[in-house]
């Protein structure tokens, strides 16, 4: 069987109604240069540092050396890598770029606003818009899930976080 | 004499009263995150870690001892009851806890694995208080020459059995080594890698990171699998064995305690591994192997006895040598060296409070976990009943509040998200992420030691065969990677090894 043949058998098998699995051709390949971009961001200012030698090792000798391995492990990933299965189109979408934007937003609306009000909206719009409660359930959630967060983390167990 | 005077040492701390309150808190918190579908002991430690920092580190590390079993035996219920595995291990558990669960006799299935889990992490803990001491004091004997080979040898391991193909689990202890040299350099006071920015200047934090790389992104990964609600949960009976349950369960009890303690030893040899081997054996053993895959309890108790005596077991070589062998002991290392304890040969002569105050909380925490954890049984399932996409929202607020509270730092926020998208992302192109966690840890060890190898030999790389005890460790270090990769070889040729890479199993 080929890849293409492999994959559909294995879509099967897994019973997914309605998921839409895609063979991502030069899978990784794709990722094998996004490594090699990783190493060569890590190894410019690595050769700037104080490189030593064996027998006084400077601060760029590690960071360098694992820069090289890093790409040398990149160029055979590129060589040998194959096709990667991925769960392509899915009714899940929606909900994982709900979660996504949620986690997006928490850092900036928590400097701004503070923990109380930031922990409200990320529930109030998680539950809206995956669990599908009313607005009211949505909004009483929200609001009572927030506070007990807080009691129980920053009263209770006395974690640093700023209310507002 | 000196194990039973640090052993009563270790009592008189762990039974303080507040430390009896924090495990039996950890075991109760672990086991209701760990029964969460999906998250993982890993993701689940990494959520829960932050709730120990205001503790002082022997307390700290007692509750996350608790948390760590709770986790574990938390994930045997989803396993058992909905034939959902929480992580890789409870993988096993599926294979007989489901048909047991559907045959009526979940409250069976669900006690023998607390009751041999019990006998499995009792044996484990014995060993581990007779074996740890010897071999810590071993291990203050070795330089850094030895202590960098052990922890490369313990990082080529995990690499070498992870999940997928091993050039990749190799990138990503690579990323995992760079990420943990981001910051200022112990040796010169030179910062690198962290482009100018102040924030960078203090290094990557251990929490952001493993919220994010595993909390996080799994929650990305099952939000696309849009996990509607967890499904019918089978009846549960009475949660006790049968006499004759335990009399067929005996034997295999005590086979697995053995086989899962040594195989906890190993670098990447807990979880799904000791299950794995322990299952097996059990099948050749075993007077009805036809039973096996429709409901054996031999089968399941073997697994599961193996599973707890090899989490516990994975403790000597974190407390004695200072290589934790996966992923969520790398997170207990991170915990500690944030209290300003280093585990290695000198934790039990400089902390000897924390070395057997640990130990002793294992005893009362597998005793906590049976006796608790029982009769509670019937609570935790309910938790099952409410949907995922109620509580997965509470759980990402609960983890952003524990890497805030790590150093007061929004930055840390935008860390722990990048590092959730970046295993998302990972995790969806089949990269095993657990490299990339025990590499970060072992990382300021591996080049701390080789740094000072190197000063001591003058340059000279011989310094790690000249030396008899690094020579020996990394024959045996070289034999066993040697194995690990004529096995894969062999799986190849047998064509056990799908080309298709598997679905990403959870860490």
């Amino acid at each position: 069987m080929n890849t293409h043949e492999r994959t559909q058998s294995w879509r099967a098998n897994r019973g997914r109604r309605a998921a839409s699995w895609l063979v991502l051709r030069h899978g990784d390949r794709i990722i094998a240069v996004f490594m090699m971009a990783i190493a060569v961001t890590a190894l410019i200012p690595s050769l700037q540092q104080p490189f030593g030698s064996l027998s006084e090792p400077g601060p760029g000798l590690w960071t360098v050396a694992l820069s090289v391995v890093m790409g040398a492990l990149s160029i055979l990933l590129l060589i040998f890598g194959r096709d990667v299965p991925i769960l392509g189109k899915t009714e899940g979408r929606r909900d994982l770029l709900a979660y996504a934007a949620a986690m997006f937003v928490f850092a900036p609306l928590y400097s701004l606003l503070g923990f109380l009000p930031t922990a409200a909206v990320i529930l109030f719009g998680l539950v809206r818009l995956i669990a599908h409660a009313r607005i009211i359930s949505s909004v009483i959630t929200a609001v009572i899930g927030a506070a007990a967060v807080y009691l129980v983390f920053a009263v209770g167990l006395a974690l640093p976080l700023r209310a507002f | 004499m000196e194990i039973l005077d640090g052993l009563s040492l270790g009592f008189q701390v762990a039974f303080e009263p507040m430390n009896l309150v924090y495990v039996t808190l950890g075991v109760m918190l672990g086991t209701v995150v760990g029964l969460l579908p999906g998250l993982g002991p890993t993701a689940s430690i990494a959520v829960l870690l932050p709730v120990t920092f205001q503790m002082p580190p022997e307390s700290a590390i007692i509750m996350l001892a608790g948390i760590y079993y709770g986790c574990m035996y938390g994930g045997r219920i989803p396993a058992i009851l909905l034939n959902v595995p929480g992580d890789a291990s409870s993988v096993v558990t599926t294979l007989d806890g489901y048909p047991l669960a559907k045959q009526g006799r979940a409250g069976a299935a669900l006690g023998i694995t607390a009751y041999g889990s019990f006998i499995g992490g009792t044996i484990a803990i014995v060993g581990l208080t007779l074996f740890a001491p010897v071999l810590a004091a071993f291990a203050s004997r070795i330089g850094p020459p030895e202590n960098m080979v052990l922890a490369l040898g313990g990082l080529l391991l995990v690499t070498l059995i992870s999940n997928g193909p091993t050039l990749k689990a190799l990138l990503m202890a690579v990323l995992g080594l760079l990420l943990a040299s981001i910051g200022i350099d112990a040796f010169s006071g030179n910062p690198r890698l962290t482009f100018g920015s102040l924030d960078m200047a203090s290094g990557i934090d251990i929490i952001p990171l493993a919220v994010g790389l595993f909390g996080f992104s799994e929650i990305l990964f099952l939000a696309e699998k849009k996990l509607g609600s967890f499904g019918k949960i089978s009846k549960l009976s009475s949660v006790y064995p049968t006499k004759e349950d335990l009399k067929v369960t005996a034997n295999p009890i005590l086979r697995s305690s053995i086989i899962g303690f040594f195989i906890g030893l190993i670098p990447g040899g807990g979880g799904s591994l000791s299950s794995i081997v322990s299952y097996g054996a059990q099948k050749r053993f075993s007077k009805h192997p036809e039973k096996f895959g429709k409901g054996a309890i031999d089968g399941l108790a073997a697994t599961e006895t193996a599973d707890n005596a090899s989490s516990n077991s994975a403790f000597i070589p974190l407390l004695t040598l200072g290589l934790p062998p996966n992923s969520v002991l790398a997170l207990l290392f991170g915990v500690l060296l944030i209290n300003n304890v280093t585990p290695g040969p000198q934790l039990i002569e400089n902390h000897p409070e924390i070395f057997w105050g640990v130990i002793a909380s294992m005893y009362i925490g597998n005793i906590i976990l049976l006796v608790f954890n029982l009769p509670l049984i019937g609570v935790f399932v309910k938790l099952l009943k409410i949907p995922p996409v109620f509580l997965f929202p509470f759980v990402i607020v609960i983890a952003y509040c524990g890497v805030y509270s790590a150093n007061n730092s929004v930055f840390d926020l935008v860390l722990a998200t990048g590092f959730g998208f970046l295993g998302y992302a990972l995790k969806k192109f089949r990269f095993d992420l657990t490299p990339v966690i025990l590499a970060f840890i072992l990382g300021p060890m591996l080049e701390g030691q080789f740094r000072r190898s190197m000063l001591m030999s003058d340059g000279s790389l011989g310094i790690f065969i000249e030396r008899p005890g690094s020579m020996v460790i990394v024959l045996v270090i070289a034999l066993s990677i040697l194995f690990a990769i004529a096995s894969g070889i062999v799986s190849r040729v047998r064509g056990k090894k799908l080309l298709t890479v598997p679905e990403p199993v959870d860490t």
